[in-house]
């Protein structure tokens, strides 16, 4: 056995770095803010693409407040878990923390010892303890404070009640007192570890019982800075615990940990009276209603489609477009910019057809800019009202279909406001296959506002048998797409189990802080794709390379699809932007250039054919220039064969 | 007062092994103690487990339709049939 790790106390004071660890649905966040307030910054974890809130309180001088990933339990299942466990693993930390749910006691409390055990300064707020006692709980925090050894404070955070007890509470956080006796296999193994372990701010007692649970977190972190020797001998003496124990080693510290906790919670409940079934408990189960929970899931996607689609992509995207920038703003800078600047090519690169303001910014801010923020709005508004889950239950079983389970709807319905957006937002699926699978779906089957309106513009011009036809094929294409995908790529579907909270009228605040953060985000990390996006394509263009690429594809056009030559360069400036496919193609229907039938052939094309440029860089960004690449090769020529067989199956049905 | 545990034990006399079945099985609004895990993924049991779904536990079944939903504590989980077909329990007490 190697010595080389003797060990002192992890314990680092310095660095003043409080981390706010908790359950999901806590109300942690809204404490961090109280906390802070608003001097707050986004980034990401070192390593990482899980994004990270850290804020300053005036309240401590000195310290820092860092918002972790909510954690249901460690081992950590997710990517974002994982970076909460990092946290506590290796991040010097004053003190923790944690935020728990009055009215789940033995949840919070589960989190709550295996905090304990990590032996960092501790204090737990006990929040929402109003919805407790509106369930008829009554707790007694004193008596937890006393078994766990930590000051427990009770929080309502949403109205500041609590804050400053917890705040006095912080300042002398103590090392809890806990201390679980395991059963001997266990408590051999611990101390036989203690001096194998390098330093961590956490225990070796906790990351002992960490390792012996099967952490993936803390088993990457050790193989970094163990010899293979020391890690080989540390599952050696896991597998020899193991077999002592005759159970799995988590089973026995769980079963240690819940005895615990019982024992706790029948001493701090004090009253418990079983409510009787509140107007809330009732519209919850509505909204999971096999039936009644359709009906409100199709309201609750009118009402975003009218809010986003008619609403922002109509009203709002009207006054800006067509009124503010291309009547007001647009002439008035190209006309300074004519003045100001002598040379052609700069001019033509700012103010140009392809130019970055005309085209980049004009984009940006003026199509895409209400888009987002009426998405961002009326997300924040389900978000908060606990309905999100609910979607997952309805549609778990439309999204089995295609290898997923009902968390995929999130960035899917997201996808139907910005795909760009939704591509990040599959980060917080728990798999990597999850991950790729929607991203794929997204790319190839799901339109973006900006392309749906023009799209259901043009088929309300034709027929109703068109919109089922258009419907239809790209519904067929995401079932048979997501079926294969599922199918051929390694790897099991995760079930959906999934917590629901309750209903809550959202506070339109914390709504539109959310919006704000969005936006800022769209604005730093999406605005500039579509630059480089614009940039690129005045490249090709100046070089003679768009025409000629045009030029190139009228044959697949023509010949394969049966459309106009014309159609040729809508479908590539469609790459740059979405609705640019669709809006020359409408174009070319108002003129007469298109049959019904050509119509229904385009843009069915169209919409299965490109994810925008700015999408195609997300892609990138959260999956890999290879990945995008073979997604690329596999989305351009699907929809062209997709194209091309609907137009001989009309043809030959004689449908126009 | 006594706590809701205190219960349990109570109607723990009546309930036999032979009564184990998968919460799948259960009636809406039917309570039920946990008895043991069937065949689940090991993410999925850890997680159940962190919700406070283990053996001895009391739950309540509140739907069977379009997913299972339980009511532990005073929370709500959804779980897929696959889920609940894996998760055993007796009945504590028959609904009304």
């Amino acid at each position: 056995m190697s010595a080389s790790h003797t060990l002192s106390p992890a314990m680092p004071t310095t660095g003043g770095r409080i981390a706010l660890v908790g359950n999901p649905n806590v109300g942690k966040s809204i404490l961090f803010h109280r906390l802070t307030g608003q001097y707050v910054t986004v980034s990401n974890y070192p390593g990482t693409t899980v994004e990270i809130t850290r804020g300053v309180t005036r309240a401590i001088p000195g310290a820092m407040i860092i918002d972790t990933p909510g954690i249901v339990t460690f081992p950590a299942r997710s990517e974002d878990e994982a970076v909460t466990a990092r946290v506590l693993l290796q991040d010097p930390l004053q003190a923790v923390l944690q935020v728990g749910d009055a009215k789940n006691l033995r949840r919070t409390l589960h989190l709550t010892v295996q905090l304990a055990e990590m032996g960092l300064p501790i204090v737990l707020a006990l929040n929402m303890i109003d919805e407790a006692e509106a369930r008829g709980l009554k707790l007694d925090p004193s008596s937890i404070a006393d078994a766990l050894g930590m000051p427990v404070i009770s929080t309502i955070a949403t109205r500041g009640q609590g804050m400053h007890a917890l705040v006095e509470a912080l300042k002398q956080a103590p090392v809890s007192s806990l201390r679980l006796e395991y059963p001997q296999p266990i408590e051999d193994f611990l101390s036989e570890s203690e001096g194998l372990f390098p330093p961590a701010s956490m225990s070796p007692r906790a990351l002992g019982l960490l390792w012996l649970a099967g952490d993936r977190v803390v088993a990457s972190w050790l193989a970094e800075r163990l010899t293979p020797a020391t890690l080989a001998h540390l599952q050696t003496m896991r597998t020899e615990c193991e077999s002592r124990l005759g159970v799995s080693p988590l089973d026995a510290i769980q079963r240690i940990r819940e005895d615990f906790i019982q024992q706790v919670v029948e001493r701090a409940i004090q009253r418990q009276s079983t409510g009787r079934p509140t107007l809330q408990s009732r519209l919850s189960r509505l909204t999971t209603h096999p039936l009644g929970g359709l009906a409100i899931l199709a309201l609750v996607l009118y009402a975003l489609y009218w809010f986003v689609g008619v609403f922002g992509a109509g009203t709002l995207v009207g006054l800006l477009e067509n009124h503010l920038f291309d009547q007001i703003i647009n002439p008035w800078i190209t006309d300074h910019i004519q003045r100001l600047i002598p040379w052609k090519f700069a001019v033509e690169m700012l103010v140009g057809e392809y130019g970055l303001w005309t085209m980049g910014a004009t984009y940006a801010f003026a199509l895409l800019l209400p888009v987002v923020t009426t998405f961002f709005i009326a997300f924040g508004v389900l978000e908060d009202s606990g309905y999100l889950p609910r979607m997952a239950v309805l549609t778990n079983r439309f999204f089995s279909w295609m290898g997923l389970n009902g968390q995929a709807v999130l960035p899917m319905v997201l996808g139907l406001g910005c795909v760009t957006m939704a591509t990040m937002t599959t980060r917080t699926l728990p798999s990597r296959r999850e991950r790729l699978l929607v991203t794929i779906l997204l790319a190839l089957a799901v339109p973006c506002s900006a392309q749906l309106g023009v799209v259901l513009g043009m088929l309300a011009g034709i027929s109703f048998s068109a919109a089922l036809i258009w419907g239809g094929v790209v519904l067929g294409v995401l079932l048979l797409v997501g079926w294969l995908a599922a199918r051929l790529m390694p790897g099991e579907r995760a079930p959906l189990v999934v917590e629901l909270p309750p209903l809550r009228l959202p506070v339109l605040s914390n709504v539109l802080v959310k919006t704000a953060a969005r936006l800022e985000w769209y604005i730093k990390e999406a605005v500039p794709l579509f630059l480089v996006g614009t940039l690129l394509l005045f490249t090709l263009d100046q070089v003679h390379i768009l025409p000629w690429l045009i030029h190139a594809t009228e044959p697949v056009v023509t010949d394969w699809l049966g459309l106009p030559p014309e159609a040729a360069s809508a479908f590539l400036l469609g790459i740059m932007r979405r609705d640019f496919a669709a809006t020359g193609l409408f174009h070319m229907q108002n003129h007469g250039l298109l049959s019904p039938l050509q119509v229904v052939v385009s843009i069915v094309t169209i919409t299965l054919f490109v994810p925008c440029i700015a999408s195609i860089f997300m892609i990138a960004k959260e999956r890999g220039w290879r990945t995008t690449l073979g997604i690329l090769l596999f989305v351009f020529p699907f929809a062209l064969l997709v194209g091309g067989v609907l137009y001989r199956l009309l043809l030959l049905f004689g449908w126009s | 007062m006594k706590p809701t545990l205190q219960k349990t034990h109570e109607n723990l006399v009546q309930p036999q092994p032979s009564d184990e079945r998968p919460l799948a099985d259960f009636s809406t609004d039917a309570r039920v103690k946990v008895r043991r895990f069937g065949n689940l993924p090991p993410a999925t049991l850890h997680h159940l487990q962190a919700y406070g779904v283990l053996p001895g536990r009391e739950i309540r079944v509140l739907a069977q339709r379009p997913l299972v939903i339980i009511q532990v504590e005073e929370s709500e989980l959804a779980l897929e049939e696959s889920v609940a077909r894996e998760v055993f329990a007796e009945a504590v007490q028959l609904p009304v």
